[in-house]
């Protein structure tokens, strides 16, 4: 073996990458040429001192920072995966009703009648008596808008308005700030603010909310 | 490169493991898992931030580049295909994210750079683990000399730097290099071969410039 041909190799020989009579032949070249096997030390050193300065220690900040760009995309996830549940949700709230209405219909004809005219019996009676047991109270909206609880542990006071989905557990899903500057601190605050979440049917579920200088100022489904 | 058989039956095994980790931990993404975030998080943002660093040799730069690439990777998860792994696709979109931040860094900030090169700005890196068995002559010999590789490095042929950092410093197989750069793996092997005899003139030019190279520490830890 020539010494141009070994010094051709010693780059992969370094990387234990030549294998069997071509790293044979080599090697011995090298234990005897003085040249080839200075070439060879120097490049295994240097590829040493490489492998040494292969963790150069990352900022604090650029730690926290990538923990940020996770978080947001999971909320940002999840709110996307939540929003076919929720729909899914609408559409057996859909279905209930629908199999509410035909019930009575479903049940066999001869009996029909007669549970007709049960029914309508007992309701008769109990429509006119609704707005006397339940004075004073009004029933239960079909949906309710999800609003901001008192007790946030996270005060903000910046000048932003925020456009917020909220989950069914009030925890906040994803955050838009339509207004204002988006900071560390808002983040914070909308990471850790609790609130009540919307109901359809009288069942928590997820909603919209538009949020304003520590208060939601307007709210749509 | 030959490769024994029983060699390539374990790489097999070993890939298969790989591949099966990186499904799960991509599914678990998709669904928005916590600890699927903080998993790959923990597992790549330490060498993407080393090969962004030692591309670059720029803190800041390479921060910037960091963010963008887990940007990117969160994002576009739900279109990654198991026809690579997880670490050379990752890799790959931080090679590409680098480049576009150096064509930016030469455009902007090259003549500044080149005008006022302070020394003690090149030595904004420190390592994270310190050798406690090297006496601190040692250790500033070190130092002196993975700044000195770190000039050369930022000297070489951006190319050939290439593929020495991701063997060197990430620590990848040709192969692996191959997928990440798409090219050849004799090209692989030639860039890494020219890299070092780069990277290794260029030591031995400024070893030459600087003929009493220093091994008193300067300033006492
Ligand atoms: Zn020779």
């Amino acid at each position: 073996m020539s010494c141009e041909n070994v010094q051709e190799l010693i780059s992969s020989l370094v990387d234990q990458g030549t294998s069997g009579g071509e790293r044979q032949n080599a090697l011995a070249h090298i234990e005897s040429c003085r040249e080839c096997s200075a070439q060879y030390e120097s490049m295994a050193k240097m590829r040493a001192s490489l492998r040494e300065m292969a963790r150069p220690a990352m900022p604090a900040r650029l730690r926290a920072d990538l923990r940020a760009i996770a978080d947001r995309d999971r909320i940002r996830r999840i709110a996307r995966v939540s929003f076919g549940t929720r729909i899914h949700n609408w559409v057996s709230v859909f279905q209930i009703h629908c199999q509410n209405m035909m019930r009575p219909v479903a049940l066999p004809v001869a009996g029909g009648i007669i549970s007709a005219i049960l029914l309508f019996g007992m309701w008769i009676p109990d429509l006119t008596a609704t707005p006397r047991s339940f004075s004073g109270d009004v029933s239960a909206p079909i949906f309710t808008d999800p609003s901001l609880s008192r007790s946030n542990p996270v005060r903000y006071g910046g000048d932003v308005v925020v456009k917020l989905i909220i989950d069914e557990r009030g925890k906040v899903a994803d955050y838009e700030v339509i207004q204002g500057q988006d900071s560390e601190e808002l983040r914070n605050f909308i990471l850790f603010s609790t609130w009540t979440p919307a109901t359809s049917f009288g069942k928590p579920t997820w909603g919209k909310a538009l949020w304003s200088h520590g208060e939601a100022i307007q709210v749509k489904g | 490169m030959a490769t024994s058989i029983l060699d390539l039956s374990s790489d097999r095994t070993t890939e298969a493991s790989v591949e099966s980790d990186d499904l799960r931990l991509v599914e678990a993404l998709r669904e928005g898992a916590e600890r699927a975030y903080e998993e790959l998080l923990t597992r790549f943002q330490q060498p993407v931030f080393a090969l962004a660093f030692r591309l670059l040799n720029d803190q800041s730069e390479a921060g910037d580049v960091v963010q963008e690439v887990f940007l990117k990777v969160f994002r576009n998860i739900g279109s990654f295909r198991a026809q690579s792994t997880l670490k050379t696709w990752i890799y790959r979109i931080t090679v590409n994210e680098a480049h576009n931040a150096r064509r930016w860094f030469f455009r902007h900030r090259r003549r500044e750079v080149e005008l006022d090169t302070d020394p003690e700005e090149t030595r904004n890196w420190k390592e994270s683990i310190p050798d406690r068995s090297r006496s601190p002559y040692e250790e500033a010999a070190d130092r002196e000399q993975h700044q000195m590789i770190e000039a050369a490095l930022e000297r070489i042929n951006p190319i050939f730097r290439e593929a020495v950092v991701l063997r060197d410093i990430t620590d990848l197989s040709y192969e692996e290099i191959a997928e990440v750069l798409g090219v050849s793996l004799g090209t692989v092997k030639s860039r890494i071969l020219r890299g070092r005899e780069a990277l290794r003139d260029e030591l031995a030019g400024s070893i030459k410039a600087r003929p009493a190279l220093k091994l008193v520490p300067k300033t006492a830890e």
